[in-house]
């Protein structure tokens, strides 16, 4: 029984890495990167 | 130059203290009800600033009054400034207290007093921002405001109630209620304050912002807060609220045009609500001192002052603003 619950946890991992890397590598999935910049400038004279 | 500031919790002391260090006034009347703060606020000011245990809304012999007090007790104080002509301004950041005090629009134009409402973090900055944002855009449908933290043991409480009573939000030419504590959203502020779960709450940046854009078709404004606040938003508060929150964010998101391409504009500030909202109600007092402002009536900031100036004057107090900038990638 136990041998049973480990596989079938391994099996999940598995599926759970695989699907996450499919779903990294799957064309024309629309990522924004970038972050908080400090504004220096206002634009006043 | 005398100010009087309403108010000695901890809006109202930063507000003393950061006109001193202005030299644009020679006196500063520091008002409240309470001895224990004027006390507090007395041992911080030292001898510079005169305290007064006096009612809210008497004696204004001043040239600008700053309406710091507790919710409640600001509209009253309001109107005897208008009354008296002194030009004044109101932190307010509670959602009724607000609309009322923007009913007196009509006497503050009738005697030519400019009252600059709402000069806080969020009402506040957050419509400057809002003002300075709308430069990058040709056209904007859409404001989206959030905040997260509190100043002081009065802004906690208004925060409290906030989350359980209606928030309305400006819809396509009216207002929709919503519940507050409602419409979970996960918004990022700018560090070290980062991705918060964000609600609808009763606050009255939507109302100040309509005042002053009317041609938007959606105003909302948003909470940041934990579950244990939503749940005991209902009740009272039974645990004293802290002397000063630590430090909170906000984020303003405005959607629209620009050479017919949509775009979105996120500007955002992480610094402690009470400082913050002193840094620009000290800043409006001088606009107020030095007639540096648009309108010589009621007005949100928004429309008052000119934002870039009075955001780069912001900065030069510490006060940092910042833009998020997004590369939209195709992986």
């Amino acid at each position: 029984m136990d041998k049973l619950r480990r596989a079938l946890a391994a099996v999940m991992t598995a599926a759970a890495v695989a699907s996450a890397l499919s779903f990294q590598k799957e064309p024309g999935i629309e990522k924004r990167t970038g972050g908080w910049k400090k504004i220096s400038d206002f634009g006043t004279k | 130059m005398r100010a009087l500031v309403i108010g000695a919790g901890a809006v109202g002391t930063k507000v003393s203290q950061q006109l001193l260090s202005s030299n644009v006034v020679d006196k500063i009347i520091l008002r409240d009800t309470s001895p224990e703060k004027l006390g507090i606020a007395s041992k911080t000011l030292g001898r510079h600033v005169e305290v007064e245990h006096f009612p809210f809304s008497q004696n204004m012999d001043a040239d600008v009054v700053v309406v710091a007090s507790p919710r409640g007790t600001q509209l009253e104080a309001v109107k005897k400034a208008i009354s008296l002509r002194r030009p004044t301004v109101v932190v307010s950041d509670d959602l009724a207290e607000t609309v009322s005090i923007l009913n007196l629009e009509k006497e503050a134009f009738e005697f030519g007093v400019p009252v600059a409402v709402g000069t806080g973090f969020a009402p506040g900055l957050s419509c400057v921002l809002t003002a300075y944002g709308k430069t990058f855009l040709e056209e904007i449908e859409e404001i989206h405001i959030s905040k997260m933290g509190t100043g002081g043991p009065a802004c906690a409480m208004v925060h409290h109630r906030a989350l359980s009573r209606v928030s309305y939000e400006w819809r396509e030419d009216k207002w929709n209620k919503r519940i507050g504590g409602s419409g979970r959203e996960l918004l990022w502020f700018p560090e070290p304050v980062g991705p918060q779960d964000c609600y609808h709450a009763a606050l009255s940046d939507p109302i100040l912002l309509r005042n002053a854009f009317p041609e938007v078709t959606r105003i909302s404004a948003k909470m940041a807060a934990t579950r244990k606040d939503r749940f005991t938003a209902f009740f009272p508060m039974l645990v004293p609220p802290h002397n000063e929150g630590g430090v909170g964010a906000i984020r303003v998101e405005l959607r629209g045009t620009k050479n017919g391409i949509q775009e979105n504009i996120i500007l955002g500030v992480s610094e402690r609500p009470a400082l913050a909202a002193a840094s620009v109600t000290a800043l409006t007092a001088e606009y107020l001192l030095k007639q540096k402002i648009n309108f010589n009536h009621m007005s949100t900031l928004a429309l008052m002052v000119e934002p870039s100036e009075f955001l780069s004057e912001l900065t030069k107090r510490s006060i940092v603003m910042e833009i998020f900038e997004g590369d939209k990638t195709t992986a």
